[in-house]
């Protein structure tokens, strides 16, 4: 680790997954942003022309690549809207259940004693309930937004980081070096960030990446069952849930959604799988592939 | 050690009453922040004066938080889960109702899991590191990264559409069968009713392929490298110089040490399936928990929302807390 971060990132490419993962997403988001520059069709743009199969010739510049929807929208224009909606809602997710669960977790951890009991029995409680559940619960009564939505995910996720940090706070605090600094006469806050923190963040960056998709999922699934984003928002759960009831008689409106949805979940596993082996080399040799 | 056992399972049974405490304030923080008068999230838009008068006081709503507390738990453990003013029945009621369908589903799913994964991972240990186990595995990951909005689309319109068989639903409303367990595929064979029985067992397979392909690619992956794991080990290679056919070797001594830990680990992902199969009832339309609670939120039924909320996490945690408690007796060295 103590290569200089352009050597260690070339290392890290290295890895295939997380080679393959950064490619996918490079190419998604190239599309979703000429998508937002150069397509024809608005993402919310009603038409007479429903339910037109795939590479449907128009009179616009493009033809309607994924076809178009029950209400005659361009789905490849939603598609890749919804990618930047849906990646963006993940980013949210984690930055904010992250940074959360990241003090919650050095304070924790740092403190110990009774601060440390109050604070990871309630992480307890949270996570011994059906993450999704709760989501639900919470979203039910805040009231069905995409905001709202990613609020009952981050409240649901924050347990994850608080007590992977916790961990490694607990497992560095009593080593030599923190001990030295107090000696030295750092305050509680430079030790934490100075001394602590670095341990931490490899581990909590790839727990992080993996926590990605799964925020995307549960966006994606909110919105599903009518949690989350509303009409006419181009998000990938709610496209799938109103392409649902056509799908005899059209699948490319349901299909196409959920394959952008599976190709960025993936790549965000691999990276983040990628991620871990990288960063504990006994796992290399366990897992291949 | 025989009290070490004793003093594990009471310590984990106090934490999952403890769980279930929490599950149950949280839930009751959340329907009291709701905006505007709980008894009108009981009763609906449309209550009249005198029905808000009554729920008010049936549920304490106009005195502290604590009592208000110490009432909704007590109505709790009299199964009493309030009205649902859209469908008109009591919650608890509809939850019942439905109970059947979801554990049908997510049992048949289980099952279907088990005799996917754990086949094939057998298959990609005895093969590792050749085309086969690359390829096995790299199923594996990818069947956890897909969605299942994705993977029950895709099984709708494949068998629905391509194969034309009968998707949605548990069964045909035309077939009249007598319930006996509440769980149709047993009900319709005691019934002697072979075309229902294949009407329902067509219907059962897409939603529990859909919930079981990813937990199957998990097993996969796991029991895979279990089996290499205790491969490896000195007492394998004892077996193999004693030249015990292979199959002996393989079967007798690598499964039965490799398996057991995964079965328990499939155990804990049984609670995540209960879960899991909001989504996939909702686009199967199967009669269970997970489809009624699309129904609620549809509606803004809060106290069924509400009431399945709770019914799930109970199950979620009693289940989890069997499977840990079922570890320790399978598991020999946690007994330690």
């Amino acid at each position: 680790m103590n290569m200089n971060k352009l050597d260690s990132f070339k290392e890290l490419l290295k890895i295939k997954r997380v080679r393959y993962g950064i490619s996918i997403l490079t190419f998604l988001a190239i599309l979703s942003i000429s998508v937002i520059f150069f397509s024809p069709y608005e993402y919310d743009q009603i038409s007479y022309k429903i339910h037109l199969p795939p590479f449907t010739p128009s009179d616009r510049a493009w033809p309607y690549i994924f076809g178009t929807d029950n209400l005659g929208r361009d789905i490849f224009t939603r598609t890749f809207y919804a990618f930047i909606l849906d990646v963006s809602c993940g980013l949210a997710i984690i930055a904010l259940s992250g940074s959360i669960g990241l003090i919650i977790g050095l304070v924790s951890g740092y403190l110990g004693g009774t601060v440390d009991s109050i604070l990871m029995r309630i992480m307890d409680i949270v996570i011994s309930i059906p993450g999704f559940m709760l989501a639900i619960a919470i979203a039910a009564v805040l009231g069905s937004s995409i905001f709202n939505a990613i609020i009952a995910v981050v409240i649901v996720t924050i347990p994850i980081y608080a007590r992977l940090v916790r961990g490694i706070v607990l497992s560095v605090k009593e080593s030599l070096f923190i001990l030295a600094a107090r000696e030295a006469g750092l305050g509680s806050l430079s030790i934490i960030v100075k001394h602590i923190l670095p341990h931490v963040i490899p581990t909590f960056i790839t727990q992080a990446t993996m926590e990605l998709s799964n925020a995307i999922i549960y966006i994606a699934a909110l919105s599903f069952i009518g949690l989350g984003a509303q009409e006419p928002v181009a998000e990938w759960g709610l496209m799938i849930s109103s392409a649902r009831r056509y799908v005899r008689e059209a699948w490319w409106p349901a299909v196409f959604p959920g394959l952008a949805m599976f190709l960025t979940v993936l790549s965000f596993n691999l990276i983040g799988d990628g991620l871990r082996d990288y960063l504990d080399p006994k796992k290399r040799v366990s897992i291949s592939g | 050690m025989a009290r070490n056992i004793v003093q594990y399972i009471f310590y984990r049974f106090m934490q999952s009453v403890l769980s279930l405490f929490g599950v149950i304030l949280i839930v009751f923080i959340l329907s009291r922040i709701l905006p505007g008068n709980p008894a009108v999230a009981i009763l609906g838009p449309k209550a009249t004066p005198e029905n808000i008068e009554r729920v008010t006081r049936e549920w304490g709503l106009d005195k502290n938080y604590l009592d208000q507390f110490t009432i909704y738990i007590s109505r709790l453990f009299r199964g009493d889960l309030g009205d649902s003013y859209v469908m008109g029945y009591s919650v608890s009621r509809l939850i019942m109702e439905r109970l059947p369908a979801s554990f049908e589903l997510v049992i048949t799913a289980f099952i279907l899991s088990l005799a996917i994964g754990i086949p094939l991972g057998i298959l990609a240990a005895r093969r590792h590191d050749t085309k086969l186990d690359l390829i096995l595995t790299s199923l594996a990951v990818m069947s956890f990264s897909f969605p299942s909005l994705l993977l029950g689309v895709l099984l709708l319109i494949f068998f629905g559409v391509n194969l034309g068989l009968p998707v949605g639903g548990r069964i045909d409303p035309r077939y009249s069968i007598n319930f006996y367990t509440g769980f149709v595929i047993l009900d319709t064979l005691l019934n002697g009713n072979i075309a229902a029985f294949f009407d329902a067992f067509m219907r059962i397979i897409p939603p529990a392929l859909t919930l079981a392909i990813p937990l199957a690619g998990l097993l996969l992956k796991l029991s895979r490298n279990s089996i290499l794991e205790v491969m490896m080990q000195d007492f394998v290679r004892t077996a193999r110089m004693k030249r015990l056919p292979e199959n002996v070797v393989m079967y007798k001594h690598i499964l039965r040490n490799a398996l057991l830990p995964i079965v328990t680990v499939a155990g804990l992902y049984f609670a995540v399936l209960v879960t899991g199969d909001i989504v996939v009832e909702t686009i199967f339309a199967w009669p269970g928990l997970g489809r009624l609670v699309w129904e609620a939120v549809t509606l803004r039924d809060y106290m069924v929302i509400q009431g399945s909320v709770l019914v799930i996490s109970i199950i979620y945690i009693a289940i989890n807390a069997v499977v840990d408690i079922l570890y320790i007796y399978i598991d020999p060295r946690i007994r330690g």
